[in-house]
């Protein structure tokens, strides 16, 4: 009982430490990020930037629509949620993921409507926001200029079609997930919003592992790669839908 | 309140930085004489930036018993213009005809400085600037700035498709191949032995990948090394006589390829594969991190998505 009390008033001075209810400046200047971080967790919420925190994405773009992020939060310990930023898109949150079983990391897409700065910010069972990110410029150029790519004309065919493999490493597996979707923004031409809105991952028993929430900002034909650690097992079932209620469920691994 | 001074002082230091610049912009062109008849321009091996205006290229131009042709025209109508300079300074013949290798906005930007001559190049060359021509103009302006004043898109006004041709008196074999693009047109003086290769060859300078098929122009490559030049002129860097920049250009590409093959093949994803260790024998050429990033940000979502196995229920 008393240990318990000792426990709770360390937990809180670390609370009042990290000072709570404040939102910290964001060392990359993006304008957006004080009004999105208040917006999507709260006036009361604690977001502390955190070198723990490690973001990934390539200074500058190349192609607006394929810019490759990945996120490892494994050095804060446990993490329950991570939301993915990208400030100065129509629709900044990219992504929400529970990683659960897995290691608070993941590695995916997206696409820039501008330069802007990425943002991770990972919460803890604290409840405390650990953010970090990078600035991706996107001017596009020259021999520079990519292939634009435009949405595959034969996309309704194969509509969230799926590919994917594991990866045995020494101390854990390595999930590749890629599916066929435009992931439409809603924002060009007559094209509603059409995404994909979720990726479950569960064992063979059905638990489920962890989930994965992608958003507007996401590439057309997402790529997700997870990281579960102590898994061995050859077997995993990923299942989702998207928000026109069409579903996929297959099986990775397992013969 | 020092902070403040400080900043208006950076601030004016920049203005008037920024207008001597915008005054006197220049490329400083200057021909070079690589034999009878044959002059080259050689641009730096840098990024397009605002300080080299775009002038990362090599161009050049033979001068013929009627008239001059040249080979590229340049990132912008200033290049055209300083080049056409250039070459009125050598000779008093007019330049004829124009051959654009291919559809980079480096190597034919410069056209509208030359739309009195005849502008040549193959059909997939000119499909490529009618269907991304107005964009990478857009991203020089955006790159370079002032330097593109005036520029406007000039597109080739004739197909080449013969092998041999006789353009203002002078002897010039065509070898149409493709790698670095779709259409990548080398162009062989057959008096000098002067090859003109396009971006098919770097030299001392990491290849860029953006339209590239490596498969093809690794074999583009071989082909090249079997012609009897006497003189290459690189896309980009210096000249070579030896075809080291056809094999320094194709040893990294096989590395290139490999190097991605053999990620997607041990799952790392995109960002791992961009801070990959690049070997020492490539870091000498110049951006050889910068092109290598780029490369993946092309080949990579291609060849990642092969290693993977087709999902069912």
């Amino acid at each position: 009982m008393r240990y318990a009390f000792i426990l709770q008033w360390l937990l809180l001075s670390y609370t009042f430490q990290a000072q709570a209810g404040t939102i910290a400046k964001d060392p990359f200047e993006s304008p957006m990020w004080e009004y999105l971080a208040e917006e999507t967790f709260g006036k009361e919420a604690t977001v502390i930037v955190d070198e723990r925190l490690k973001v990934f994405a390539p200074a500058n773009a190349e192609s607006n629509f394929q810019v490759p992020v990945s996120v490892d939060a494994s050095h804060l310990g446990e993490v329950e949620e991570i939301v993915l930023m990208t400030d100065l898109n129509p629709f900044p949150i990219a992504a929400r993921f529970f990683p659960m079983q897995a290691k608070p990391y993941f590695a995916t897409r997206v696409k820039l409507n501008e330069g802007s700065a990425i943002h991770a910010i990972a919460r803890t069972p604290d409840g405390i926001w650990h953010m970090n990110g990078r600035v991706v410029g996107a001017q596009g150029g020259g021999c520079t200029a990519g292939p634009q790519q435009m949405s595959q004309p034969d996309w309704a065919d194969h509509l969230l079609e799926a590919k994917g493999r594991i990866w045995q490493r020494d101390n854990e597996q390595r999930v590749r997930l890629s599916l066929r979707h435009p992931m439409d923004t809603g924002l060009s031409g007559d094209v509603p919003v059409f995404i994909v809105e979720e990726i479950n991952f569960r064992d063979g028993n059905g638990a489920l592992l962890s989930r994965f929430e992608p958003k507007e900002p996401i590439s057309e034909n997402p790529v997700l790669t997870l990281d579960f650690p102590g898994r061995s097992t050859p077997y995993l079932r990923i299942s989702g839908r998207d928000n026109n209620a069409n579903e996929f469920d297959v099986v990775l691994g397992g013969e | 309140m020092k902070r403040i001074i400080g900043f208006w002082i950076a601030g004016l230091v920049l203005f008037f930085a920024h207008a001597g610049v915008a005054k006197d912009l220049s490329y400083n062109l200057k021909a070079q004489k690589v034999a009878d008849g044959v002059y080259v321009f050689i641009g730096s091996t840098d990024h397009f930036n605002r300080e080299n205006g775009g002038n990362i290229v090599n161009t050049g131009f033979l001068i013929g018993e009627t008239g001059v042709v040249i080979i590229d025209s340049g990132p912008s109508l200033k290049y055209g213009n300083e080049m056409r300079s250039a070459i009125a300074a050598i000779t008093p013949k007019p330049v004829r005809h124009v051959i654009i290798t291919h559809h980079h906005p480096d190597h034919f930007l410069g056209n509208q400085a030359f739309d009195d001559s005849t502008i040549w190049a193959m059909d997939e060359t000119i499909k490529a600037i009618e269907r991304e021509g107005e964009g990478l103009l857009e991203n020089m302006y955006h790159m370079v700035g002032d330097w593109m004043i005036d520029t406007i898109l000039v597109k080739p006004d004739k197909r080449l498709n013969q092998s041999r041709m006789e353009l203002a008196g002078r002897q010039i074999q065509f070898i149409p191949l493709q790698g670095h693009t779709a259409g990548d047109l080398v162009v062989f003086d057959q008096k000098s032995g002067v090859l003109f290769t396009g971006d098919l060859a770097f030299h001392n300078r990491t290849a860029t990948t953006p339209h590239a098929d490596i498969e093809q122009w690794i074999h583009s490559l071989d082909q090249l090394a079997r012609l009897p030049y006497s003189l290459v002129v690189p896309g980009h860097g210096p000249l070579e006589r030896d075809g080291r920049s056809f094999k320094q250009t194709k040893n990294y590409l096989i590395w290139l390829r490999d190097t991605l093959h053999n990620a997607a093949q041990n799952g790392l994803e995109m960002t791992e594969v961009m801070r990959l260790d690049i070997p020492a024998r490539f870091q000498s050429l110049s951006l050889a991190r910068t092109e290598f990033v780029r490369s993946v940000a092309y080949l990579w979502p291609a060849i990642a998505e092969q290693a993977l196995l087709p999902l069912y229920d």
